[in-house]
């Protein structure tokens, strides 16, 4: 059984500026020596959870705050019928290590995830323990041979279990702490990035003469390479030891995000709404990346532009560190268009049949 | 004659922690002890709750890295040097503490990440007198790791597999010297009759995020200012 799910997406965006550091300019890395524009794993890995793809297919991703007062409404909002204020007010207490109190902001020690069908489980709990006439240090230490039963209830926060959290405080510093099975990393261009910088000015509509605002913007366009990789053992094993086929399943979504989803960044300046070109999916025993393929960055070659010359590059890689390394790996890929794929590489012609292929682990 | 395990830490950004707080996350030159006990633990599958296997893995390993000088053949065919750079990732995060003192609260927190680019490494392993995990046993695990192996961040993964080789050599250094490359200086804890800095990386099991102190021995190169 192969271990771990490796994507490896090429996408390519029309001038756009979809992540910015605190000069107000791109996002950069300096690979093999050139210039390159960078999207954070933070700011794709939020895209992604924050879309609507991922609500309709893996649920609703948690609330990440540290605000228990307002996470207390918004859960006696959620949990209404099911469970009554004062129990959810004690359990998200007794979670957080911290009591909220109306009209007082109480803050929790750090932004951490929370998962309306986790806290659902713990109130199960606490009133199991409050008709047992059981304080709160015995059901603490109860709850820690519970820990697969709460990884249970994870299963419909899947956010969590990809993402992971480190929690601090509370029940949740013994209990609540998952190292995430997705791994994301910032995306890089396969060529060098000279900076365009935008000089623009905001016309005042009362104003008769001159504008009413001067500035900069940093763009550029570029073939980007994704990367990420899914851990399935852990995966299954967060969601509570889901079977390998629930893990397979949230791997086919994460290939058609990490294929379709852009930062929302500046979009409503540049619209650079674009879709992977090449998405090659292996099942393999170790994680790797193909960065290296432009770790030397893509040229365009008699204005052949990036996009053909980096999909020969991923291919010619593929099949290097392949063999070098005698890596013994599932691989499938959905390309656009006519360009042909390297032996030993399934190739399917839509994203959904490599989703499908995805599922069946591989195969088919 | 001794037994070594080479790895390769090879990755677009990479980033090896040093002591810090949450707003600034300052990378080491090289990847410390306890980022190379991490990495390894990882692939075994050790828990980061199971502090016997931790300590019994940190017992059980000496270390060696070569922080590879690497060089770039321009389009004139000119040789120029690749130099790691340090870059620092500037980023916002909601509704987290600013530090550990917990008084102030933040709506939003500046943070500051530090990552290297273009830095490749090569690592020797081998056991000490009183080792209880073998070479062949982490062999195996990098081969085929537990857990998600990265390069000082979960954002920052291997472009190629961690296993270089396995062999015997005299010390560690005749050993990476038996690794293709084109130079570099070697930080090692295997002494010598060279430079010695004092880097405060040893991960005390039994308490999280504390460190003690070890030495490294600097073998080549000018700069000891790591």
């Amino acid at each position: 059984m192969k271990n771990f799910i490796n994507f490896h997406i090429l996408i390519s965006h029309s001038p756009s500026c979809l992540n910015r550091d605190d000069m107000n300019m791109q996002k950069s890395a300096i690979f093999g020596g050139e210039r390159r524009v960078r999207v954070s794993s933070q700011s794709l890995k939020r895209a992604i959870r924050k879309s609507d793809y991922y609500r309709q297919h893996l649920g609703e991703a948690s609330v990440r705050t540290k605000k228990l007062d307002e996470l207390v409404a918004i859960m006696n909002d959620r949990l209404a019928g099911r469970y009554d204020a004062e129990l959810v007010k004690k359990t998200v207490a007794l979670l957080a290590g911290k009591e909220s109190s109306v009209g007082v902001a109480t803050e929790g020690d750090a932004v951490a995830p929370w998962a309306i069908e986790e806290v659902a489980w713990f109130c199960e709990q606490v009133k199991r323990a409050l008709a047992q006439g059981q304080d709160e240090k015995a059901l603490g230490k109860l709850l820690k041979n519970e820990t697969a039963a709460m990884r249970q209830a994870l299963a419909s926060g899947v956010d969590i279990a990809l993402a992971g959290r480190m929690a601090t405080s509370g029940l949740m510093s013994e209990l609540g702490k998952v190292d995430g099975a997705l791994a994301v990393a910032h995306v890089l261009t396969t060529h060098s990035v000279d900076a365009d910088i935008d000089w623009f000015t905001a016309v005042d509509d009362l104003q008769e003469l001159g504008s009413g605002h001067l500035d900069t913007q940093e763009f550029s366009s570029g073939v980007f390479y994704r990367y990420a990789s899914l851990n399935v053992k852990q995966l299954q094993e967060n969601l509570g030891n889901a079977p390998r086929e629930k893990a397979l399943e949230i791997g086919a979504h994460l290939l058609h995000m990490l294929a379709t989803i852009v930062p929302s960044a500046k979009q409503q300046s540049f619209a650079a709404h674009n879709l992977a070109d090449l998405a090659l999916v292996s099942f393999s025993d170790i994680p790797v990346s193909l960065a290296n393929a432009f770790e030397k960055p893509v040229r365009s070659v008699n204005g052949s532009g990036f996009k053909e010359p980096s999909i020969a590059e991923l291919h010619n890689y593929w099949q290097q560190i392949h063999t070098g390394y005698g890596l013994s790996e599932r691989c499938g890929e959905f390309i656009l268009g006519q360009s042909s794929v390297p032996e030993g590489i399934t190739r399917k012609s839509t994203i959904e049949e490599l989703k499908t292929w995805v599922m069946n682990n591989g195969e088919g | 004659m001794r037994d070594y395990l080479i790895l390769k830490l090879q990755g677009p950004m990479q980033s090896w922690g040093e002591h810090t707080f949450e707003g600034k996350r300052p990378s080491g030159n090289f990847p410390t002890r306890s980022a190379l006990l991490g990495l390894l633990g990882a692939c075994l599958g050790i828990r980061r709750n199971e502090a016997g296997r931790l300590q019994q893995l940190a017992d059980s390993i000496v270390f060696a890295v070569r922080k590879e000088e690497r060089f770039r053949i321009r389009h004139d065919g000119r040789k120029t040097s690749l130099p790691i750079i340090k870059a620092t990732d500037y980023h916002t995060v909601r509704d987290a503490r600013e530090d550990y003192s917990g008084l102030k609260s933040h709506e939003t927190i500046q943070t500051w990440r530090e990552y290297l680019f273009d830095a490749a490494y090569t690592v020797a392993v081998w056991n000490t007198d009183v080792a209880t995990m073998s070479l062949v046993e982490l062999e195996q695990a990098v081969k085929s790791p537990h857990f998600t192996p990265y390069l000082g961040r979960r954002s920052c993964p291997l472009s190629r597999p961690l296993f270089e080789t396995s062999f015997s050599a005299a010390n560690a250094c005749a050993a990476l010297r038996m690794i293709p490359s084109d130079g570099g200086v070697i930080y090692s804890e295997e002494p010598g009759e060279t430079r010695t800095i004092r880097l405060r990386d040893v991960p005390l099991v039994r308490q999280p995020r504390q460190f003690a102190s070890r030495n490294v021995h600097v073998y080549g190169g000018d700069d000891v200012s790591e």
